[in-house]
């Protein structure tokens, strides 16, 4: 009984415990595997992460030099990101956000 | 009178797809037929793949036992290709490990909660939770599906800020724990809703191949952390267990075992701290490939989990088996429960812990 009159005093005083979303955004992890991000430049499209990809989320094309990455199927498990030979890829620390059309991220070189 | 009620796939207190067909003498419990496999996804399938890539398949069987199964897949894959893993990638497996069991039995004692009625006891038990689930984020960078473990080691290291948050987390959380266990094992409502309720005889639990909590309350010290993988001897783990067998038990056994846990995890990040840092991960040749089978057991946090792996010596494997705990457990259900009221249904169906989905895969 004590004890829960302390917590309600308690939670009288103390700021709130939800955040204002989507007023102020959501604070991520240090680190976090978000959403894949490449750097563009970089890529040699060589296909290596289209072949390390469990989820077959990204297309690699050498004759038109085109990259592309489906962010909806992606699994954000980073197995492209650590077999890259150029360290173009990486992830952003925001989630991928909800959207009402799906499209791909691309890249052309 | 006699009635036969349908019970799930679909009902609010079944946190997972099942059916029990229950009989009925009056509100009393007299026998049940279950029936499991409403979510089988085809999992075993979709793993005859490149061998790299099942490590991020095989976490996706279940969300909250995902490190353990690439735990069991990759001990057995490193078995077969005769790897000798880094020290330091073991010590970080056995954190990770621990802190899964940790975040896995504050989520069930939270559900016993809400089946017993007690919805803020639920709700406390899942923000402390929370504190787990930020500390794995921030150690591994998503909160559920880690991506920590590849064949060969881990693929993050844990550095000194990493450390220090993990200490303070866990500190934080031994506090909160001792708070809501005193609820669970004292009050005195909860007593009389579970104790002698649901009992499981330790010859039943044998029989029926019962393993983890389930099987250690009813007296059976049986956990396969005792075989010594990872660094366990170590830490000079000792299995917990209780003789009553009943649901008050099941959850006695859970809550110890997160103490356990916490003294575990403490000393293996010390042992991180004064080892200093080191390699965490091996390389392999793109030529080195599995070839042969072999067959490990892990102790997930609702007991022991096989994982078998078949490989050919081509980068697909040939087959990989998963034999979850949940498959063991769920049929002690059916000697738990006669002569139960239909009321404690619910609360006896969540102290087995059931994982559907690790199940059916
Ligand atoms: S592995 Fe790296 S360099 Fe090669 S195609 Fe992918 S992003 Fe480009
Ligand atoms: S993060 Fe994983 S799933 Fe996503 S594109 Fe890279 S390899 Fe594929």
């Amino acid at each position: 009984m004590l004890t829960m009159l302390k917590n309600a005093i308690l939670n009288l005083v103390k700021p709130s415990a939800t955040i204002n979303y989507p007023f102020t955004p959501i604070p991520s992890a240090k680190e976090a595997r978000g959403a894949l991000k490449i750097d563009g430049p970089l890529c040699i499209f060589c296909g290596l992460c289209s072949k390390a990809c469990p989820a077959q989320a990204i297309q690699v094309s050498r004759a038109d030099k085109h990259w592309e990455v489906d962010p909806y199927q992606c699994v954000n498990c980073g197995a492209c990101v650590d077999v890259c030979p150029k360290k173009c890829l990486g992830f952003e620390e925001k989630y991928t956000a909800a959207a009402q059309k799906k499209s791909n991220v691309e890249f052309n070189g | 009178m006699k009635t036969v009620i349908p019970f799930g796939p679909q009902h609010p207190v079944l946190p997972e797809p099942f059916h029990v067909k229950l009989h009925m003498e009056g509100e009393t419990i007299e026998g049940l037929d279950l029936q499991v496999g409403y979510c089988h996804r085809g999992l075993e399938r979709i793993f005859q793949t490149d061998y790299k890539k099942v490590t991020f398949l095989i976490e996706r069987i279940c969300g909250i036992c995902s490190f353990l199964h690439t735990l069991g897949y990759v001990r057995a894959v490193e078995e077969i290709m005769e790897l000798t893993v880094p020290r330091r990638a073991l010590i970080i497996r056995t954190i990770m490990a621990e802190l899964e069991r940790i975040h896995s039995h504050l989520l069930i004692i939270g559900l016993y909660g809400d089946a017993l009625g007690y919805e803020n006891y639920f709700m406390q038990s899942w923000r402390d939770r929370e504190l787990v689930m930020e500390l794995l984020e921030y150690i591994s960078g998503n909160r559920v599906n880690y991506a920590m473990n590849q064949v060969g080691g881990v693929r993050r290291d844990l550095d000194e800020d990493r450390v220090k948050a993990a200490h303070k987390a866990i500190d934080e959380l031994e506090k909160r724990t001792g708070d809501i266990s005193k609820v669970l094992l004292n009050d005195v409502s909860i007593k009389l809703r579970t104790q002698g309720i649901a009992k499981l005889s330790k010859e039943d639990a044998i029989a029926l191949g019962t393993v983890g909590p389930v099987a250690r309350a009813s007296g059976v010290a049986y956990d396969v952390r005792n075989t010594g993988y990872l660094i366990y001897p170590e830490l000079n783990f000792k299995p917990i267990w209780e003789t009553a067998g009943d649901n008050y038990a099941r959850m006695q056994v859970r809550i110890r075992e997160l103490f356990e846990s916490y003294r575990m995890v403490r000393e293996a990040l010390k042992l991180l701290e004064t080892e200093g840092s080191g390699e965490i991960m091996l390389a392999i040749k793109p030529n080195q490939r599995p070839n042969g089978q072999a067959f490990v057991r892990t102790e997930a946090p609702r007991g022991e989990c096989f994982h078998y792996v078949k490989a050919n010596g081509t980068p697909d494997l040939e087959r990989v088996r998963v034999r979850t705990p949940t498959y063991a457990n769920i049929y002690a259900l059916t000697k738990m429960l006669p002569g139960a009221d239909l009321a404690d249904l619910p609360v006896a169906v969540v102290t087995i812990d059931p994982c559907l989905s690790c199940t059916d895969r």
